[in-house]
This record gives structure tokens, C-alpha cells and sequence, in this order.
């Protein structure tokens, strides 16, 4: 951590010529859409500075702060990153340990400098330890650690091409560029400069007050140079530059940041003008020429994407994804279509069945929308990730419930469709947590044929799974003052009933191709994985019900509260075996969920044996009452 | 219940079909294996950018004016320990291949007189292979070809163009055998 922020105090020393990032009339669209490799994927910039800055401020637009504006300070303008309060801390204890004022809550790279090169040991300390041994403090002390390196590694992701305050030596001012001084410019002298210096530290020693004007300019060039090579030169993280060097196997090139291309030697003829174009664009931001910076980033965008490196299409559809976020305007809509059907259940008014209808029909167009973009960005199929497998699920309930709605009469399917798809839209982002949701596969899912057969189908298992259960609910709560004989029991009875068949259907079909897929992927088709035995489950407890009904031995409420249950089942089988970190299906492993989990499943065991109760308090009640 | 059975009957079966279908069609174990790479070789096939450079006897030349024979372009310095070293094989190789290969090497020197001292080096160890025609050195003033065009900021760097001039193989350092670098203009 001290490296890094004497780093950070060579680049600011660097650079202090700041430059003013106000102008509002720069055009950053163009800035958007170039390519970045990030996380094994090529995104659109845009989608790049969103993750860093949620990963540095907490947010994706702190105080309405456009992700590509931000970035574009920071790497363009890295002094000025110094004074600005990026960091939020509530925590009295970490303020206090870091010596800052217990007022504040914003603050700067400056204001935590000292903290977190007193603290850095510790931390390092807590590095070696495992998350959830860690304490809250010590996790958020952690936290913030890297937060400040990313956003000094942020800083010096262009600064190789940054101009520099540096003066020239009077013996070298032929042999670089005039006013146009930057690593790349200066590092034609930079094997001399060091000779040289090396040379006046023999003849002079270390102290600088011995050396002449000239050798004085010499040192100090020289720890420019070392200091921004030191910063830069080991990291590759801002990966904006094509190798221009591939392979005779047909591999795709790979990619670079600007410091790693140079110094490993993947740079060539393409490369070099594209670093030029990044080159120009940081002059025109730090002379804070707007139109110059508009024309630039478009020349750089058209000069990208006509190297024919990747689909634009692709990345211009992760734009739009960001820019409309789906998943948020579907919640929108199936809240208000929640909220419709439940006036329209109260007061009976056809009008809001019809708007509940549209409200459902406009959220799977989102949902839809979503999962679609996510299909090209991604170019596989749709379920890939366990947060994935939530979004799809969702979307299965939703369509299934608006499919068997039967209007004024009942409802139910349609309310428990939306109620489960809003439900589970809120619990996608907790599954996801801080890590990009667009992320690669993990390599045993990387086989586009099983994912769109046993993944689908399986997730679409879930899917009819929690609407069954949701209408079971429904069925109890009904039953309190209904009779068995009743139309709308009767109905929502029926309809249940099928969709549980539904659900065992596609539960056992996905699960018997998960077999095949194991028998493929690992040479064996079933190995009791608690994926598998989770998967099994859901298909034991539905053939249980069935056979119980057939039999005789289930009857219409304790068949509607095994199906009740199935929630439960689902909910462990599709969350709670990723808890134990055990088993090949290492992709789906998930982390603080215990809690919520074990919280759900309590609720609704206390629900379903509640409705179940309250049921035969009812049915004793009537008997007695005919009696 | 007949319904019910038949349905699971056609799903264990389908099931069995696709197993039986995916083990006898599919040769597991035969995943072909990637072609190793050269360590130091990467390879592009993109055409040479072209640019002009002046040999030591004052003749200007142009890449583009070497099209029909392979050339050698090898970006290097006297200070550079590295290219001192590998410097003799590219020698080597020009005077095994006289008409086919061309070798230009373009010195990151801060001034002629640092070159010429080490090509004097040179010539007194292998006087015969320095007076190959088809040797060409030239100054790199201001690394206007190494660093502006080729953004080769670590020396040495050795570009292979073949006769058509495309980019073919790149060898970064100089830690290559010289097998390899025949290899690579063949």
C-alpha cells in the first residue's frame, strides 16, 4: 500500500499541471463505446466506469455523476482525483482509526492517505483471512485499502501518455519533441538519462545540493521517469489496446493496457496509431478543447472498429442495456401490476384486471428485452449463472401466471405470476452482489447446447415450481372461507394441479439431461453432488404429492400444502446447496445468503402451517355450525 | 395414473436415446490439442506500414522497394546487451541465404558515432559476412520507425515480412534459437 501512494504522490507530482474538467459541452458518447477487455470480456467503456466507480464511490452515479465523465477525469486528469471526496465512510470506528473527522462523510484520496499507510499492515493482516472471519470493521477497512488502489491504478492507466511538467535537460532537448514531453516522448533519452544520473550519483553522491542546474534537471527527470514506469509499468488492467500480434491457432488477439503493450512488445503499426488517437484525446481533454475532444473520440471510435477486432453491434447493445436497465423498469411495471389485481380483487372493477394485464404485458417486454440483450451481448444462451437462472425464473412465472389468467373470475395465477416475478427481480441483485452482471462462464458451462437444454429447462422447472406454490398459497388462503365446492376453489384447485404436472415434467426431464451433461462434462452420470441431490429432490417431493393425491392419501389441503412447500424445496435446492461449497458445481457457490434463507424458510413454514390450521378451524366450525 | 406413466416412460426413454446418441457419436478423449507456439514468435499477417531509411553508404530505401524477398527487420542498439548478442546470427543467416533474405537493422542509437564504433566491431569479427549485399543498417533518428510506426519501446524486436510484405513473425528479445528464426523465413 506505501508503494502505492508514493506512486500515486509521483504521478500527482507529475502532473501538476492540472487541468479543468468542467466544460459541459464535451461530448463523451464516442468515449463510451470504445472497447475495453475487462474480466475476460470486451465491454463498452461506459460499462467499464460504471463497475470502477461502484467499486471506488459505492454507486454507479454519486451525486449524478456520469460514470464516463468521471472516468475520463481520472484518467485524463489524475491530479486532480487527488482533492476530490470519492470515498464515503459511515463507520465512527474506521473513522477514528483512520484520524479522520467524525463530521465528515466524503473524502478524499488526501484525507485517507496517512490512515491507510498506518493501517496498511493490518491489513494485510485481514487479507489472509476469510471473509466471514473477518470483522465489519475490518471488512470495510479492507474494502476501502482496495478501493484506494483501484483508483490509483485507475489513475495511471493512460499516464504513459500523459504530458508531463518534466524540463527537459539542455543536452537532450534535440532528441525529444519540443512542449510535446510524456513517457513515451522522453523514453527515447530514458536509458541515457539513467546512465547519466547514475553517473553524477558516483561522482556527486545523493544530495542534490552538490549537482549543477543541469544534473539537477537530470535527477529529477530521472525519478519522473522511474516513478511513472514503477506506477505503470507493472500493471495490466486498463485493457484498451488489441495485441497486434495473434496466433496461428485462430485464437482472439488478446488485449492490453497501454503500460503492458509497450513494455511486452504486443504493440505494432496498428497499435501505435491507436495509441496516438488516446494520445490526442488527452491533449484535447487537458486543454480542455470541447470540439477537439469531439472529433477525436469519434476518430478514435471509427478507427477501433474498423480494425474488425470485434462485433460493435454487440457492444452498442450493452450500452442501451445500461442505459434502459430493463430489470428495473420490469419491477416498475409488475409492482403496479401486483397493485392492480389487488384493488381489482377488493373492489371487483374489470378496469383493473385490464390494467394490470398491460402493466404485466409492459414488464415482460422489459424482462424480455433484458434477457434477449443479454443473449447477444453474451451470445449464448440465457441461463448461465445463478443470478441469471433468477432472471429467467422470474420471467417463467410472469408468463405462465398471465397465460392462465382467466380475468375477472380468478386472478390468482395471473397475481401470483407477477407477485413471484417481482419478487424474485428483487433478489437478483442481492444474488449478484458487487461483481458484474454480464461476467464470463465459468468453463464447464461454457457449451452452448447443454445450456440451452438442461439449464432451460431445468430453470423453467423453477419457474413453474414457485408459481405452483405461490397458487397453493393462494388455494389455503381461499379455503379459510370458502368451501371445497366452491367455482373459484375448484378452479384455482385444477389449475395448480396442472402446473405442479408441469413442474415435474420439466424438473425430471432437466434433471435426467444434467445427468447426460455430467456423463459428458465429468465421465459419470450421477455422483450424489448436492446440486444433483437438490435437483432430485424437487422431483421426489412433486411425485410424492402426485402419488398422494392419486392414492387417496393427500387430500385438496394437505395436496395444495406439499405443494405449498415446495417453495421450501426449491429454495434450498436452487440456493441453499451453493452453501456448502461442495461438489463440481462450483460455479453456482454463493456467499451470506444463510441468514435469508433459513429466514424464508421459517416464514413460510410458519405460513403454510398457519393457513393449514386456520383451514380446519374453519371446516370444524362450519361442521359444527351445520350440525 | 396411465396418463402419468406413459408421460415418465417417454421421458426415461428420450432420456436413454440421447445418452446412447451422445456416447456413440461423440469420440471423447480426441480434443485436438492447440499448436505450441514459438516462445518468443508471435505472428500477425498484417502488410508492413512502408517508410524510407538511409544505409550507411548514404542510399536511401524504402520497405516497400524489398518486396519479392524476406526481410529481417531487427530493431537494435549498441547499448543494448541483448542485441549485441544476437546481432552475429542475423549476420549468419544473411550470408546463408544471400538472395532470399534481407536483413535491416535499425539502430535506436543517440548518434552515428555510437553505432559505427560497435558496426566497426563488427566488421573486424565477421568481415566477410559484414560485406553481404544484402545487409542493410541504417540509423533510426529520433525512433521515428522503432517507436512512432512499429511502438517498439524494448529492444531488441525482430519483425519477419515475408515476400509479399505481410507482418509474418515477431521475436521479442533476443532469446530465440536460431533454428527458429530459419524456421520462420521458410
Amino acid at each position: 500500500m506505501r508503494i502505492l501512494l508514493l506512486t500515486l504522490l509521483a504521478v500527482f507530482a507529475a502532473f501538476m499541471q492540472s487541468a479543468n474538467a468542467q466544460e459541459p459541452q464535451f461530448d463523451y458518447t464516442s468515449f463510451g463505446k470504445l472497447p475495453v477487455m475487462e474480466d475476460g470480456r470486451l465491454k463498452p467503456l461506459d460499462s467499464f466506469a460504471r463497475h470502477q466507480m461502484r467499486a471506488v464511490s459505492g454507486s454507479e452515479s454519486p451525486q449524478g455523476v456520469d460514470a464516463k465523465v468521471w472516468l475520463a477525469r481520472i484518467l485524463f486528469d489524475p491530479a486532480s482525483v487527488q482533492d476530490t471526496p470519492f470515498f464515503t465512510i459511515r463507520s465512527a470506528a474506521i473513522k477514528r482509526q483512520l484520524g479522520l473527522d467524525d463530521d465528515q462523510k466524503k473524502f478524499s484520496l488526501a484525507d485517507l492517505q496517512s490512515g491507510l499507510a498506518a493501517t496498511a499492515e493490518d491489513v494485510q493482516v485481514y487479507l489472509q483471512q476469510e471473509t466471514d472471519s473477518q470483522t465489519p470493521e475490518q471488512n470495510q477497512l479492507t474494502q476501502l485499502h482496495q478501493s484506494a488502489a483501484l483508483l490509483t491504478r485507475l489513475t495511471q492507466g493512460v499516464s504513459l501518455i500523459l504530458p508531463l511538467s518534466a524540463e527537459i535537460p539542455d543536452d537532450y532537448k534535440d532528441a525529444v519533441p519540443e512542449d510535446d514531453y510524456n513517457y513515451l516522448t522522453i523514453s527515447a533519452i530514458e536509458t541515457s538519462v539513467l546512465e547519466r544520473l547514475r553517473g553524477i550519483i558516483r561522482d556527486k553522491g545523493e544530495d542534490p545540493n552538490n549537482y549543477s542546474e543541469e544534473e539537477r534537471k537530470i535527477a529529477l527527470l530521472s525519478f519522473q521517469i522511474e516513478a511513472l514506469r514503477s506506477g505503470g509499468g507493472d500493471g495490466n488492467y486498463f485493457k484498451i489496446m488489441p495485441g497486434s500480434w495473434g496466433s496461428d491457432n485462430g485464437a482472439p488477439r488478446e488485449w492490453f493496457s497501454p503500460w503492458h503493450l509497450v513494455f511486452s512488445g504486443e504493440g505494432g503499426p496498428d497499435t501505435a496509431q491507436y495509441l496516438d488517437l488516446w494520445t490526442d484525446m488527452a491533449k484535447a481533454y487537458r486543454a480542455q478543447d470541447a470540439a477537439k475532444w469531439n472529433k477525436v473520440t469519434s476518430q478514435t471510435l471509427e478507427y477501433i472498429q474498423a480494425q474488425e477486432l470485434y462485433d460493435p453491434a454487440r457492444l452498442q447493445a450493452e450500452s442501451y442495456y445500461t442505459l434502459i436497465q430493463p430489470y428495473m423498469m420490469a419491477r416498475i411495471f409488475y409492482g403496479l401490476s401486483v397493485l392492480s389485481l389487488l384493488v381489482f380483487w377488493i373492489r371487483g372493477e374489470a378496469i383493473w384486471a385490464g390494467f394490470a394485464r398491460g402493466s404485466t404485458l409492459a414488464a415482460i417486454g422489459f424482462h424480455v428485452f433484458g434477457i434477449a440483450a443479454r443473449v447477444f451481448i453474451l451470445a449464448r444462451p440465457p441461463v448461465g449463472t445463478l443470478y441469471e437462472s433468477v432472471l429467467f425464473v422470474a420471467l417463467i412465472c410472469a408468463i405462465l401466471g398471465l397465460m392462465l389468467c382467466s380475468g375477472k373470475r380468478a386472478p390468482y395465477a395471473h397475481l401470483g405470476g407477477a407477485a413471484s416475478a417481482l419478487g424474485l427481480l428483487f433478489l437478483a441483485p442481492f444474488i449478484q452482489g458487487e461483481k458484474d452482471s454480464l461476467g464470463v462462464l465459468v468453463a464447464v458451462l461454457n457449451t452452448n447446447f447443454w445450456l440451452a437444454t438442461h439449464v432451460l429447462i431445468i430453470t423453467a422447472g423453477y419457474g413453474v415450481c414457485v408459481l405452483a406454490a405461490a397458487l397453493a398459497h393462494f388455494y389455503l388462503g381461499l379455503r379459510i372461507t370458502r368451501p371445497k365446492q366452491d367455482k373459484t376453489a375448484l378452479a384455482l384447485f385444477n389449475v395448480t394441479y396442472k402446473i405442479s404436472v408441469l413442474a415435474l415434467l420439466l424438473t425430471a426431464v432437466g434433471t435426467v439431461l444434467g445427468g447426460i451433461w455430467a456423463d459428458q462434462s465429468w465421465g459419470r452420470f450421477w455422483g450424489w453432488d448436492p446440486k444433483e441431490n437438490g435437483a432430485l429432490l424437487i422431483v421426489l417431493w412433486l411425485i410424492w404429492a402426485q402419488h398422494g393425491r392419486q392414492g387417496g392419501h393427500l387430500r385438496d389441503v394437505p395436496f395444495m400444502a406439499a405443494l405449498a412447500a415446495l417453495n421450501i424445496i426449491v429454495a434450498v435446492a436452487w440456493f441453499g446447496v451453493n452453501l456448502l461449497n461442495v461438489g463440481l458445481h462450483s460455479y453456482g457457490f454463493i456467499q451470506g445468503v444463510a441468514i435469508g434463507l433459513g429466514s424464508f424458510c421459517a416464514a413460510e413454514i410458519l405460513i403454510i402451517a398457519g393457513l393449514w390450521i386456520a383451514v380446519r378451524i374453519a371446516e370444524k366450525r362450519k361442521k359444527e355450525h351445520v350440525a | 395414473m396411465w396418463r402419468n406413466l406413459i408421460l415418465l416412460s417417454v421421458c426415461i426413454a428420450l432420456g436413454a436415446g440421447i445418452t446412447y446418441w451422445l456416447d456413440f457419436s461423440n469420440s471423447r478423449g480426441q480434443a485436438p490439442m492447440a499448436e505450441p507456439i514459438p516462445k518468443q514468435a508471435a505472428k500477425s499477417a498484417a502488410k508492413v506500414p512502408d517508410f524510407d531509411f538511409t544505409t550507411l553508404d548514404g542510399q536511401v530505401k524504402s520497405i516497400s522497394g524489398l518486396q519479392g524477398k524476406t526481410v529481417v527487420l531487427n530493431f537494435w542498439a549498441s547499448w543494448c546487451a541483448p542485441c549485441v548478442k544476437e546481432f552475429p546470427y542475423f549476420l549468419r543467416l544473411a550470408e546463408e541465404f544471400p538472395n532470399d533474405v534481407v536483413f535491416v537493422g535499425l539502430s535506436s542509437d543517440h548518434d552515428m558515432s555510437a553505432m559505427n564504433r560497435f558496426l566497426s566491431k563488427m566488421s573486424y569479427a565477421h568481415p566477410k559476412q559484414m560485406e553481404g549485399r544484402n545487409i542493410l543498417i541504417a540509423l533510426d533518428e529520433g525512433g521515428k520507425i522503432t517507436r512512432d510506426q512499429f511502438q517498439t519501446y524494448r529492444l531488441p524486436e525482430t519483425i519477419i515480412i515475408d515476400p509479399k510484405g505481410r507482418m509474418k513473425t515477431k521475436f521479442i528479445g533476443a532469446d530465440w534459437a536460431y533454428e527458429d528464426l530459419v524456421q520462420s523465413i521458410q
